[in-house]
């Protein structure tokens, strides 16, 4: 274990190197973890339109039948609206995958943009601790100086955290090349909340105005169970059309998701790029209009 | 085949619109006819409704299948995408492990090199700690 005490690096080249590698790798991942985390959030806003399909479904049977049916039996109409509705809820199923699917896309991109990933600080003093204490045999005298020893950590701390980003930049533009299966499955998703979701809606909101025609024609009979719901329908007829809205929004969500994907992939060697930015502000916006319009989700129980 | 599928989507949710479109009308036909109608005609109308409803809801669900079916090999894709992402975490931490455990060999190197059994017999432990734990002692 006997070294030379004048190392064979010189201090002046580890200290070139160290500058020249603190100026060359400021990456700063910033714009991936805002494509990720609005990506995330969009996703789980997704997430109750699965159950409010089935929902739909079976409120415009029940709907039908406690304002019409000949001989109404609330439990016995219930089960057969869920039987009815069972099919609906069943391919829903593999929706909910593809959801959960993108989700998971996100959570990988967040993680591999976080910050804290290419910090060795911790690791690398351990490992500077350890050498700082390695004494020459016999005379007890620092085998590394002070001044050198500060050098070979600084350095041990860039070449880790420069391969670490080669690593993270590496990975993430794996991810984001799969941009047409990101299509793909957003589209699918799209799909479902525009011919599957939205059309039970509608069906719903034609049957409330049929129905509320229904219950006037019996108003001069039973006008205080008439009043109550015509009430009842006028607040779900209310709430339908807003549960429609969430399906613009995410639509819309869906389409700045998309430009993003693309925009993070032309942009990925110059983050910082002002189209980027833009883009990404008009994801986040679409995002927070999808959330505010998602309040209005739970569908009114009978 | 994808576009023999894409086209038996498209009519699966357009048939679904249709038969809840009629459904509509049979309840149009039931409420206008209310007075008219005897019980048993207006539980007949009734029943036609049902079966157009579980008509809507099985051809709805046939689109929302054929929906995910045409995602499924983007679906794979992604999925090997995230595995290759989750890779490259696991070999960052991995890198990050063997520099804790580097220090822990030097360590270990240094105290043999001292000919201090006790430090001799701390670094060995520390060594075989579980490497999260040591790194913050």
């Amino acid at each position: 274990m006997q070294r030379p005490s004048n190392s064979s690096i010189s201090p002046l080249l580890l200290g070139a190197i160290a500058s020249l590698l603190l100026g060359g790798c400021a990456t700063n991942l910033a714009p991936v973890r805002t494509f990720a985390e609005q990506t995330q959030k969009m996703s789980v806003q997704f997430e109750p339109m699965l159950a409010g399909g089935v929902h739909s479904c079976m409120d415009k049977a029940m709907r039908k039948r406690l304002i019409l049916a000949e001989r109404f039996d609330a439990q016995a109409s219930e089960q057969a609206a869920r039987a009815d509705c069972a099919p609906i809820a069943q391919a829903s199923a593999s929706i909910a995958s593809l959801n959960d699917l993108l989700l998971r896309y996100a959570h990988t991109m967040a993680a591999l943009a976080d910050e804290k990933l290419p910090v060795y600080k911790e690791e690398i003093a351990g490992l500077g601790d350890a050498l700082g204490g390695l004494a020459q045999p016999g005379g007890g005298a620092p085998l590394l100086d002070a001044g050198k020893l500060s050098k070979v950590v600084k350095l041990s701390e860039h070449l880790s955290r420069l391969a670490t980003q080669r690593l993270q930049k590496s990975a993430l533009r794996e991810l984001l090349d799969e941009q047409e299966a990101v299509d793909i499955v957003s589209n699918a998703l799209k799909e479902y909340a525009q011919r599957s979701y939205r059309a039970g809606l509608q069906d719903e909101l034609r049957d409330l105005d049929l129905l509320r025609g229904a219950v006037d024609k019996a108003a001069p009979r039973e006008p205080l169970a008439a009043n109550y719901i015509r009430t009842r329908l006028h607040l779900e007829g209310r709430q339908l059309q807003e549960r429609e809205k969430i399906v613009a929004a995410y639509v819309a969500a869906v389409d700045a998701l998309q430009a993003s994907v693309a925009a993070l992939r032309a942009n990925f060697d110059h983050l910082q790029a002002p189209e980027l930015e833009r883009q990404l502000a008009q994801f986040s916006r679409g995002v927070e209009a999808l959330q505010r319009q998602a309040a209005f989700y739970a569908p009114a129980r009978w | 085949m994808a576009q023999l599928t894409e086209l038996a989507k498209d009519q699966s949710y357009a048939i679904a619109d249709s038969l809840a479109q009629a459904s509509s009308l049979v309840l149009e036909l039931r409420i206008r006819e209310r007075e008219t109608l005897v019980p048993d005609e207006r539980a007949l109308l009734e029943q036609y409704e049902d079966h157009l409803d579980q008509m809507v809801s099985l051809f709805r669900a046939y689109g929302i299948y054929l929906t995910a079916e045409g995602a499924e090999q983007a679906r794979g894709d992604i999925e090997g995408a995230i595995a290759k992402g989750k890779q490259q975490l696991k070999r960052i931490a991995d890198v990050k492990a063997a520099i804790g455990a580097a220090a822990k060999l030097v360590d270990l190197g240094a105290a043999i090199l001292s000919r201090d059994p006790f430090a001799i017999g701390e670094a060995a432990a520390s060594l075989r700690a579980k490497p999260k734990k040591d790194d913050q002692a």
